[in-house]
């Protein structure tokens, strides 16, 4: 099984090069790999990293400028940035062999300012791109950002209530903003932002617990 | 040379405490009735203020100049600041227009060539003036008004008592041209010799009239890009001083004329824009500019605007107008227009909103501006205005 993933950066899916094929993962990876591992029976990063391509963000901005778009009656309003994206991986995703997973990660309130609702336009547009593709595509899209799934793994009661992590607000610049709660939460156990990797690995946290929507449709699909 | 760097408008009709920039280039979008055809209009009466004739003004456009206030404010004066640079040098007029007197109370150009001390280079206070006609020789001008005027107290004064920077300004300001009206039934009637184009194309065949061949020629060229039948452009003279337009087509050997009543809308609101910018340098406003114009010229008229001479300001409501723009163009010249919830009409450049600029990066301009909820984009202007009155 091949997977092409792409993410917003170092902090979501991670860092690397499409060209030499280089991959360093973060905690959104992670999370992939530990729900695929659960599938197969192995890591495809332990086992097969050869079987990963990660496409930066930039190099999938590029590939998608030339896809046209325009919303329509077939096509609603604040779909299209997602839409082409999800375009662009699949175009990737298709060079990739039968057996392929295209993974598209985007936070659903990025500058913080997105009306709720979009949340499902988001995910219905990036996987309606790679079904007209024919890829065999999913869209990862924590609801409100990746912050949101990771505080309710870490924060104090963990796993209890996550649900009104979703109503928060993505920005980032609110006084009580999901990024800053989640830094206090790391400074308070003494976690690097990497050690979350690990911990995911090792199991020492499960993701499985997560009961928020957006990361249950995730996992299911 | 002049160029039009910033315009503020206090208190005329939705604007108030309003600033907008200009480039070469200005593109503004926005929702119907969000006050964009009300900034081409205070852009119009700054012109206004400088020709000096606002009651004739006010009469064209069918307006009382009390009217020209804002209604959600209880001031009395209009006020404006308009900043530009001469030759690199940057200055600010800033004027305040008394509806019930239909003239400027008190006004100044504020020359910043040197930025540490700013001086005053012309004022107008409690019924006094003062011109600095040249501070090296000392010439300075003072006294008493004593005249009647309309408008801006410059528009009554001859060139030569004003220093060479407002002698220029003052004939760029003249030469604003706002085309915000523009109507192919006015475009279509004959016209007298003479006679000026107005705000709705009328008196188009007497303008065509003042071109010199190379002018004509020019204009010519640009249309048979449009239309390549096209073979002449004519101004018929008629008895009694009256002059039409004509058009000639070639089709073969074959040449077929076409008085101008005959002429389709596009054709017309084209030779409308197209002649305004073979005109003497300024400031040109084309209020929907799509209007009427077949999509496959978009791109060609789009293109000759941005390389015009002339600092150029156009609305849209056409995605494919601005999908024609390019991306480094529209970052800085398009501006989305908005009306807050207490109803006062502001602006921001489209591509300083953080969604807008993201969205950039993968599509084109027109596809980000159809791709918006316009509606819940004031949601993220507001947070942004948050964040700057925080900072």
């Amino acid at each position: 099984m091949h997977l092409v993933v792409s993410g917003e950066g170092k902090s979501d899916i991670g860092i690397g090069s499409y060209v030499d094929g280089t991959f360093i993962p973060a905690p959104m990876y992670q999370m992939i790999d530990k729900i695929i591992e659960k599938k197969i029976g192995y890591s495809i990063y332990e086992l097969t990293p050869s079987e990963i391509t990660f496409v930066p963000k930039p190099e999938l901005i590029t590939i998608c400028k030339s896809i046209k778009f325009l919303a329509g009656k077939k096509r609603e309003k604040e779909t299209g940035y997602f839409y082409k994206n999800a375009i662009g991986l699949s175009k990737i995703a298709k060079n990739k062999g039968d057996d392929v997973i295209a993974i598209l990660f985007r936070d659903s309130d990025g500058t913080g300012t997105s009306p709720s609702n979009l949340y499902s336009k988001k995910v219905e547009s990036i996987e309606s791109a790679f079904e007209s593709e024919g890829v065999n595509g999913v869209a990862m899209i924590p609801n409100p950002k990746s912050e949101a799934w990771l505080i309710c793994m870490l924060k104090e009661h963990e796993y209890q209530n996550c649900i009104v992590l979703e109503t928060r607000s993505g920005n980032d610049d609110s006084p009580n903003s999901l990024k800053k709660e989640f830094g206090e939460i790391l400074e308070s156990k003494s976690i690097e932002y990497h050690d979350i990797n690990e911990m995911i690995k090792n199991n020492e946290i499960d993701i499985n617990l997560i009961d928020m929507p957006s990361f249950i449709y995730f996992k299911n699909k | 040379m002049i160029k039009l760097e910033e315009l503020s408008i206090h208190n005329f009709k939705s604007l108030d405490k309003f600033w907008l920039e200009f480039s070469e280039f200005t593109c503004l979008i926005g929702l119907n009735s969000s006050g964009k055809s009300t900034i081409l209009q205070a852009i119009d009466f700054v012109s206004q203020q400088m020709n000096g004739d606002i009651s004739g003004w006010l009469k064209t456009r069918g307006w009382e100049a009390n009217e020209l206030r804002c209604k959600l404010t209880n001031k009395r004066n209009i006020v404006m600041l308009v900043s530009f640079r001469h030759n690199g040098y940057f200055y600010v007029w800033t004027f305040s227009y008394n509806p019930s007197l239909n003239k400027c109370t008190d006004e100044r150009i504020t020359s910043y060539q040197d930025l540490n001390n700013p001086i005053n280079i012309f004022e107008l206070k409690d019924s006094k003036y003062m011109i600095v006609k040249n501070l090296e020789k000392g010439e300075i001008f003072k006294g008493d008004i004593i005249q009647d005027y309309e408008g801006s107290f410059l528009a009554s004064l001859k060139p030569e008592f004003l220093p060479k920077v407002i002698q220029e300004f003052k004939t760029y300001i003249q030469h604003i041209y706002s085309l915000d009206l523009l109507s192919p039934q006015e475009l279509r009637k004959p016209s007298r010799i003479g006679s000026k184009l107005g705000l709705s194309g009328e008196n188009i065949s007497a303008f065509l009239n003042t071109f010199s061949k190379e002018q004509k020629d020019e204009l010519l060229t640009h249309l048979q890009k449009c239309y390549p039948y096209l073979n002449t452009l004519n101004v018929k003279k008629t008895q009694g001083g009256w002059s039409r337009l004509e058009l000639i087509e070639k089709f073969g050997d074959k040449k077929i004329t076409n008085e101008g009543k005959y002429l389709n809308d596009g054709v017309l609101r084209l030779i409308a824009i197209l002649s305004q910018l073979q005109s003497q340098e300024s400031f040109l406003l084309f209020d929907e500019i799509e209007n009427g114009i077949n999509s496959e010229l978009i791109e060609y008229l789009i293109d000759t605007l941005i390389a015009s001479k002339h600092q150029v300001m156009i609305t849209t409501h056409s995605p494919m107008v601005l999908n024609y723009i390019e991306d480094v163009v529209a970052i800085k010249s398009v501006h989305y227009i908005y009306k807050t919830e207490e109803g006062f009409t502001k602006s921001i450049p489209f591509f300083d909103i953080p969604s807008m600029r993201e969205k950039l990066e993968l599509m084109g301009v027109g596809e980000v501006y159809i791709d918006t909820n316009l509606s819940d984009l004031y949601e993220e202007i507001k947070l942004l205005e948050v964040k700057k009155d925080t900072k």
